[in-house]
């Protein structure tokens, strides 16, 4: 996963497969990239490649919104297509995160 | 017109991803997807049936076999996923995915394919997803 830190915003680029092979991967990178930085004040997760998902990849994003919000950041979502949308209208993830299509 | 494809392979999230784009163009070559949105759907929904049973049904254990199971038809896609565990009380599972907070998707995943229109049924180690074309989503 690439991450990037710039104006005070950290972007994850989420891959094309947000799925269970993948995950254990995708916490590590997030670690290795903003454990111990207080240089952001909101993560953006952006979706705009990513093609499937799966719950393993609901979860991380939920995984990011306990780790982040509890330490005052806001979390969005950007880029998903409209299947994934759906997703996230069952999940209620607009209860959690600041979507943005 | 009645089409199946079987397979097994050696439990473990890698090895099932590499079986679930197989699948899902195995379907999309019988059915034709008329929209992108209901291969996402397959493809969501075969991912929940190999995860429930590497991590409920096979315990992460990756000596154990996962098979599988597609058929199709002309009204109806059906999906069987079978494991090596003791099988599970499918309505408990689903009833205690309902209970959990919105902040609580582990294992979330069964719920969410009944949601997309699917009907699921369980009966030993087996799980098998079945969707009816001209529901919801089809």
């Amino acid at each position: 996963m690439q991450i990037t830190v710039r104006e005070g915003t950290a972007t994850c680029l989420a891959p094309a497969e947000l799925t269970a092979a993948g995950i254990r991967q995708m916490v590590e990178d997030v670690k290795k990239a903003l454990d111990g930085r207080d240089d952001f004040s909101d993560v953006c997760v952006d979706l705009s490649a990513t093609e499937n998902i799966d719950s393993m990849g609901l979860t991380f994003l939920i995984g990011l919104y306990k780790t982040y919000s509890a330490r005052g950041r806001k979390i969005r979502l950007t880029g998903y297509s409209g299947p994934i949308l759906e997703i996230f209208k069952i999940m209620k993830f607009d209860e959690l995160f600041e979507l943005r299509q | 017109m009645m089409s199946i494809l079987e397979g097994r392979f050696l439990s473990g999230f890698e090895n099932a991803a590499k079986y679930v784009p197989k699948i899902v163009d195995w379907v999309d070559g019988n059915r034709h997807f008329d929209h992108h949105s209901q291969k996402f759907v397959v493809d969501f929904v075969v991912r929940e049936l190999f995860n429930n049973a590497v991590e409920h049904g096979n315990r992460n254990d990756g000596a154990k076999m996962i098979s599988y199971r597609v058929e199709s038809r002309l009204g109806f896609i059906e999906i069987s996923v079978g494991d090596e565990g003791q099988g599970f009380d499918l309505e408990q599972a689903v009833r205690r995915d309902r209970e959990s907070g919105t902040d609580s998707v582990r294992n979330r995943g069964l719920l969410i394919a009944l949601k997309l229109g699917w009907t699921l049924s369980a009966r030993g180690g087996t799980v098998t997803a079945r969707y009816e074309y001209g529901r919801k989503g089809g």
